[in-house]
Formats: C-alpha cells, sequence, structure tokens
C-alpha cells in the first residue's frame, strides 16, 4: 500500500504539491520556509528564504588608484626655470616655490595669529620625503627609525608608557619615581613572557647591560623594541633612559613606495621662536642624514612645513641641511654597509 | 673652374627639368650649410707664395662644428603693441628670432637698432616693472573675489598682514607694501575694497568680505560667497 502511494506521488505532481503546501503551514511561522521548486525527493528540502547579501560582498571594490610615480626628468624645463619677477603674483603659474625654514615658520605664525585663526599653541610639523634606494637597483632601505634629545623641548601630545628592566632593585625605585608604567627584573619579564602582560601596554623597552642574558627570552616577543646599545634603550643610567624616552622625539618613518619613505615630525609650537624651531630643524636633519651614507645622495628629497589644522603647506630649502656630514661613518650606515657586503659574498658562494 | 661650372651645368639642367614639370620641388632658397673641420694630419709647412704639398693623409678631417646647425640665437626688438604673454609696447626684450620674423615683424614689433632705439626714446618702458606677467596678473586679479577669514571670538582691527594671509589662501602672492587698506578701519565683518598695487606701476581694486571663522569647526557656520575667481562672460559679438 506504502509503495502504491510513493509510486503515486512520483506520478502524480498535484499531490505533490499539496503536500508541500501541508508542510508549510506546519513549518514555525518563524523560519518561513520556501520549497526548492522543481525538486522532487522523499525529504522535503526546505531552505532559508534568500536574504539580499549586505552590498560591499557582491558589489567589487573599486580597486585603489595606484598613483604613477611623477617621473620629474620629464617636467619641462620652461615651467621648472619660471620665477616670479613681480611683486604680485599668482601661485598657481609657477612651480612649487621653496621658502627657508625661517619665512615656512613666519607664515604659519602669520595665520595661526589670535585675530586670525588663533592657534599659537599648536604644532608645527615637518613633513620630510626620504629616497630609499640604495645601490643595486632592485634592493630597498628598510624605514629608519630613531629617538633623539631636541635642543628645545616641548609637548608633543604623545604618550610614551616606558617599561623598564633591570636587576637592581634601586633603579627599580628609580624608575618608578620617573614615571615608568613597568619597572622590574627577572619578575616583568617572566610576566610577559606568560602573557599577563600584553606587549601593546608599553611604546618603550628600556634596559640596563646587566639584564641583557634574561632578556633574551624576550627578543621574538619585542622585536624591533628590543633594547639596543645604538637606539639609546639599552644603557646604565635610567635616569638618562628615561628623559630621553619621555622628553625626546621618537619617529620611525613609512613606506610611500619601495623607492619613497615619508616621515613626519613635530618641531615645535607656534609659541616657540623661529630660532628655536630652526635649531630642532638642524637637529632632526643631522640624526636623519646620519641614516644613510652620504656617497648614496641625498636623503631627504622634500620637507614641507605644516601647523594643523591649518591647511596651508611651504616647501622648506634644504640647501643649508643638505650638506657634508662627518667623514665618521654612522652604526647605523655601517649596518647597511654590511648586509650589502653579506649579499655580495652569498651571491660569490 | 671646370668642377664649378660642371655644378652650374647641373644645376640649371635641374631648374629647367623643375620648371618645365611645373614641379613644387623648386627650391630657390639658399640652404646655409656651413661645416668647419680640421685636419687631422698637420702639413708640412710650404714655400713662401706656394701652398703646402698635400698628400692623401692631408684630405683626412675631422669634423668641429657645423654652423647652422645650433639654434638661432634670440633677437632683441622694441615692440609696437601690447603682446599677451610676450610684452608691454615701448619695450625693448629679447624674443624667440623665429617669433620675431614670422609673426611680430614689421606691424607688431622692429628691429633695436640704435636708430629705432634713439627715435623710442622717452616712450622706452622699464622692461622690469611692464613684465607680460604683470598684466596677466592684474586682469586676473580683476575676476578675483577675496574672502578674509578673521576670529569670531576674540576683537581685531583688519591689518596689512591679514589681507595678505587671506589672499595667500586664495592663491596670490603679494607683499604687504602693495596692498592700500579702506581708510576706515574694519572691526567687525563686512564688505571691504582693497587695493593692490603691480611693480608700482598700475592698481587693481579687488572686492572682498571679511567674516567670522571659529576654531571648532562644529560651531558657527561658513556664510556663502560668490565663487573667488569669477571670469566674465565674453559678450556674444551680434
Amino acid at each position: 500500500m506504502a509503495t502504491s502511494i510513493t509510486a503515486s506521488l512520483a506520478l502524480r505532481p498535484v499531490l505533490l504539491l499539496q503536500l508541500r503546501s501541508a508542510l508549510l503551514q506546519r513549518a514555525t511561522p518563524t523560519l518561513a520556509l520556501t520549497p526548492v521548486r522543481w525538486k522532487v525527493t522523499k525529504s522535503q528540502k526546505l531552505r532559508q528564504p534568500h536574504v539580499t547579501k549586505e552590498k560591499e560582498k557582491w558589489v567589487k571594490a573599486k580597486t585603489a588608484r595606484v598613483e604613477k610615480e611623477k617621473d620629474k626628468s620629464k617636467e619641462h624645463p620652461n615651467w621648472i626655470d619660471r620665477k616670479p619677477v613681480d611683486d604680485v603674483w599668482i601661485r598657481a603659474r609657477y612651480p612649487p616655490q621653496c621658502h627657508s625654514l625661517e619665512e615656512c615658520v613666519q607664515r604659519h605664525k602669520e595665520y595661526a595669529d589670535p585675530s586670525m585663526f588663533d592657534n599659537m599653541d599648536g604644532l608645527v610639523y615637518a613633513t620630510l620625503e626620504l629616497d630609499m634606494t640604495t645601490r643595486k637597483k632592485t634592493k630597498f632601505m628598510r624605514s629608519i627609525s630613531s629617538t633623539i634629545m631636541l635642543p628645545h623641548t616641548f609637548d608633543d601630545n604623545v604618550v610614551k608608557r616606558c617599561a623598564v628592566f633591570t636587576k637592581s632593585s634601586e633603579d627599580e625605585k628609580k624608575a618608578r619615581d620617573l614615571g615608568a608604567v613597568y619597572a622590574g627584573g627577572a619578575d616583568l619579564i617572566r610576566q610577559i613572557v606568560d602573557g599577563v602582560i600584553d606587549r601593546s601596554e608599553f611604546d618603550f623597552a628600556l634596559a640596563t647591560p646587566d639584564i641583557m642574558v634574561e632578556m633574551l627570552a624576550l627578543r621574538g616577543i619585542l622585536k624591533d623594541m628590543f633594547p639596543r646599545k645604538g637606539r639609546g634603550n639599552m644603557s646604565a643610567s635610567v635616569e638618562e633612559m628615561m628623559t630621553l624616552f619621555n622628553q625626546g622625539i621618537t619617529y620611525t618613518s613609512t613606506k610611500v613606495s619601495d623607492a619613497v619613505g615619508r616621515l613626519q615630525v613635530p618641531l615645535g609650537t607656534l609659541n616657540m621662536t623661529t630660532e628655536q624651531l630652526e635649531e630642532n630643524f638642524s637637529t632632526y636633519m643631522e640624526s636623519i642624514k646620519k641614516q644613510k651614507a652620504p656617497k648614496l645622495g641625498q636623503f631627504v628629497t622634500k620637507a614641507v612645513l605644516i601647523a594643523p589644522p591649518s591647511p596651508e603647506q611651504f616647501l622648506v630649502a634644504l640647501d643649508k641641511y643638505v650638506g657634508d656630514i662627518s667623514k665618521e661613518k654612522s652604526a647605523l650606515a655601517d649596518e647597511d654597509d654590511e648586509d650589502e657586503e653579506e649579499d655580495k659574498s652569498e651571491a660569490r658562494n | 673652374m671646370l668642377r664649378s661650372s660642371l655644378q652650374a651645368v647641373k644645376e640649371s639642367g635641374q631648374l629647367l627639368r623643375s620648371a618645365v614639370r611645373g614641379a613644387p620641388c623648386l627650391n630657390v632658397a639658399q640652404t646655409r650649410s656651413t661645416v668647419v673641420v680640421e685636419r687631422v694630419y698637420p702639413t708640412q709647412l710650404g714655400k713662401v707664395g706656394q701652398m703646402p704639398r698635400l698628400k692623401n693623409k692631408h684630405r683626412v678631417y675631422r669634423l668641429k662644428e657645423r654652423v647652422h646647425s645650433k639654434p638661432a640665437p634670440p633677437i632683441k626688438c622694441i615692440l609696437l603693441q601690447d603682446i599677451k604673454g610676450v610684452g608691454v609696447k615701448g619695450s625693448v626684450i629679447s624674443v624667440d628670432r623665429s617669433l620675431f620674423r614670422n609673426k611680430l615683424y614689421p606691424t607688431q614689433a622692429t628691429y633695436a637698432s640704435p636708430e629705432n632705439l634713439a627715435e623710442l626714446g622717452d616712450e622706452r618702458v622699464d622692461e622690469t616693472k611692464a613684465t607680460p606677467t604683470a598684466r596677466q596678473t592684474l586682469e586676473q586679479l580683476s575676476w578675483l573675489h577675496l574672502r578674509v577669514p578673521m576670529n569670531g571670538e576674540r576683537s581685531w582691527t583688519l591689518s596689512k598682514t591679514n589681507v595678505k594671509v587671506a589672499l595667500r589662501k586664495l592663491g596670490v602672492e603679494v607683499e604687504e607694501g602693495c596692498l592700500t587698506m579702506p581708510e576706515e578701519a574694519i572691526t567687525e565683518p563686512q564688505e571691504i575694497t582693497i587695493g593692490i598695487t603691480v611693480n608700482n606701476m598700475e592698481t587693481v581694486h579687488v572686492k572682498g568680505t571679511v567674516f567670522h571663522i571659529q576654531k571648532d569647526p562644529g560651531e558657527g557656520f561658513l556664510p556663502t560667497f560668490p565663487p573667488v575667481w569669477s571670469k566674465p562672460r565674453e559678450p556674444e559679438n551680434s
């Protein structure tokens, strides 16, 4: 009897439809099941009704347009050589003009004056374009990073959390007094290794030489933050390190493309005198120049001064700052040379 | 002599043939093509009154320069009219030789010969002041509607520095000495007219608005302005 029913089911689509609708009615109201069209199976295949997916999933995201680097050698000399001769001129009719740093700072101060924008407490930043090429065409420099103490300090609105690693309890106390977020020895190291304290809870890791052996356990966790003498975060004096990292500026460059890097550093507030801002800028330039071998050419190709939230930007003339640096190569430049020599020896083998 | 006469016969034959055909290839213009060469191997001195004895090796030459392949230098001329992008009437300037010969001479410019310069005399214009760019700038400034943003919370009096900064934000670089401020001191937002003198020669009066700005962009609202640059439409010729 059952077989005849199933046989009739297979042959009589009308009955099949009735069965389907019966099932529908029995189905729970929240599910609102819809039968699969034209599918004849014993167990009715029912599935969720179609819900429109979020647009982002089925509309192709527009691929970001990669801006081709403008080939500067192809800019017409008639345009590049145009210089304003009148005392009133339209900026769009001439290529971007360079001004001395003093002139750029003065211009920003004019707009930040209390009678206009009223931003004398605002910070002035220098956005630098770096040439990351090396002697080899396919090899490029890595991003540069350093911490320096400026001749004229100021508050740069950056939170600096220091973790100090030291064996002696005196140094630990000194560190805490100076405002370290974490200070300790082997216990602190164990806490970080175990995951009790996460790496993201502090910005700088400072250490004294006596604890360096135990610090090796943290090399994989701290990575770039690992204390190194050349960086200034490994020294015997805790006070020195703390003042450097709390009051000094730490800068890290980013990469716009393989060959071009970008670095933005704060020079000071517009309240400071032009001479003070100029001295800070010179200090930055000296520190940055050291990080590339001078024989590879000019490291900083462009410098633009900005004072946010003002929209104005002024190109800085770098003739004064891009001169011959001292003949002593710095440790960082040496490292790059060593890498090149390593590559050469690898190629030979 | 034989060679040159042969050459002449050849050329005349060519000329005749071209004339008969009525061909456009008839080139009666003289092509100047001086090539300066020097001997690779020096010759022996000849006797007085005689040429040195030349051997085959003495006919080996090295190219020194092609005189007429260098670009022609610019020519100094006196402009007889105002020419856009070149200069002002009465100025003595250097222009591209081809531009002068093909376009400017003789109606718009003439040679800067001593006679012509003497004739010009007093009418000569100072080229450092009456530049073509100055003219362009004056014309463009007449289309400008200046916007001067001033602080909405503090009290102020409009100064030349404020106007200089406002012009700089709109893309016009001026020196404070070129500005002529209104007679009354401005302390409230209002419509103003500033005089801008280019190269101490001509002045253009620029209309503008002084308005309040707040440091916090959320507060207040920016009033609507006419466009910064509004070139007047040229009237259609009937």
